[in-house]
């Protein structure tokens, strides 16, 4: 007794239609013709040549960003230094460390006048900056872990 | 029914949602956080600039004006890092006296000081009396409705040619 549910070809050929899985027309299209041998090896070889590929792409991609990132690391960490010092933040900041009794008696004011003067903008910017260079150096480090081991893997 | 709603927590989209909802809060806090020291700033550079001739005895810049300075950036209201000018000792008003500061910005400020404001130099607690022109201080305290700062505290600075250690205000 043949399961008719399961089985998809013998289903459409149960319910009579000629749509799918017709198997007499697939016997005819495929009467003496054979796939070479090698077809599957050459799929795969093709697929993970592409793959390589991309992750080649993406290697140099990640590189430029990281070169790009760590030029713009000390320009713009030289940006916001002077902008601490200018502003005043770094010495009202430097009052937790030698009056920090006084500090937390007046927190409300100490922290309006670290609000004021935080440099809100070369701020962003050093983290910016900062944040593709370390999303670049992640991306870069498993590409390359990609692509040395199925180096590996072929050797 | 209960496989669907799993399915739906998820799902990458509604983690989006509760992604854009938590960065949408955040945003919302910063906004306002930005606003509310962007008015508190700008409150008190309208007062110090209304109040500059009765607090200085002369227009802002000089007789002439200042009309170079139009595109200044906002003073800071709840504090100031400087060095001071004038020392006024005399007492009155619930006030100990007050200090004419030069701000880092170029602009003077009036410090006011009570018997409440704490004056500090190195470790120890010193007075009004102890400070003198020319002292590096940093300030923090309360804006007032004449553009001055109400002192809360004073922290004297190491003079940056090194000559505090061996100069110290006399206590």
């Amino acid at each position: 007794m043949t399961d008719f549910s399961i089985d998809p070809i013998r289903k459409d050929k149960a319910s009579g239609s000629n749509i799918f899985f017709n198997e007499d027309k697939l016997s005819r299209l495929s009467n003496g013709v054979e796939p070479p041998k090698d077809l599957l090896e050459k799929i795969l070889k093709r697929i993970h040549r592409e793959e390589r590929l991309l992750v080649l792409r993406r290697i140099i991609i990640f590189s430029v960003t990281l070169i790009i990132s760590l030029l713009g690391f000390m320009p713009s960490l030289k940006i916001l230094l002077s902008d601490l010092s200018q502003s005043g933040f770094l010495n009202f900041s430097s009052l937790i460390f030698s009056d920090f009794s006084s500090v937390t008696v007046y927190w409300q004011s100490f922290a309006m006048i670290l609000l004021e003067t935080l440099p809100a903008v070369s701020l962003a910017l050093f983290l910016a900056v900062l944040l593709v260079f370390l999303e670049s150096a992640k991306s870069l480090t498993k590409n390359i872990k990609i692509i040395t081991n199925s180096r590996l893997a072929t050797n | 029914m209960q496989n669907m709603q799993n399915n739906i927590f998820e799902s990458k989209l509604f983690r989006a949602v509760i992604l854009s909802i938590a960065g949408l809060i955040v945003l919302g806090f910063v906004f306002g956080l930005g606003v509310f020291v962007g008015t508190k700033r700008a409150d008190f550079s309208f007062r110090w600039a209304d109040q500059y001739h009765r607090n200085f005895a002369g227009p802002r810049g000089g007789f002439f004006g200042d009309f170079m300075a139009q595109d200044r950036e906002f003073t800071n209201s709840n504090g100031l890092f400087g060095q001071i000018m004038k020392i006024d000792t005399s007492a009155g008003s619930g006030q100990d006296g007050n200090l004419t500061v030069k701000d880092r910005d170029n602009t003077e400020k009036i410090v006011l000081i009570s018997d409440k404001t704490s004056i500090i130099y190195q470790k120890k607690n010193i007075r009004l009396s102890d400070l003198k022109t020319g002292d590096n201080i940093v300030v923090i305290g309360e804006p007032n409705n004449n553009g001055q700062i109400q002192a809360e505290l004073i922290r004297v600075m190491p003079d940056p040619k090194g000559a505090s250690p061996n100069n110290p205000p006399s206590t």
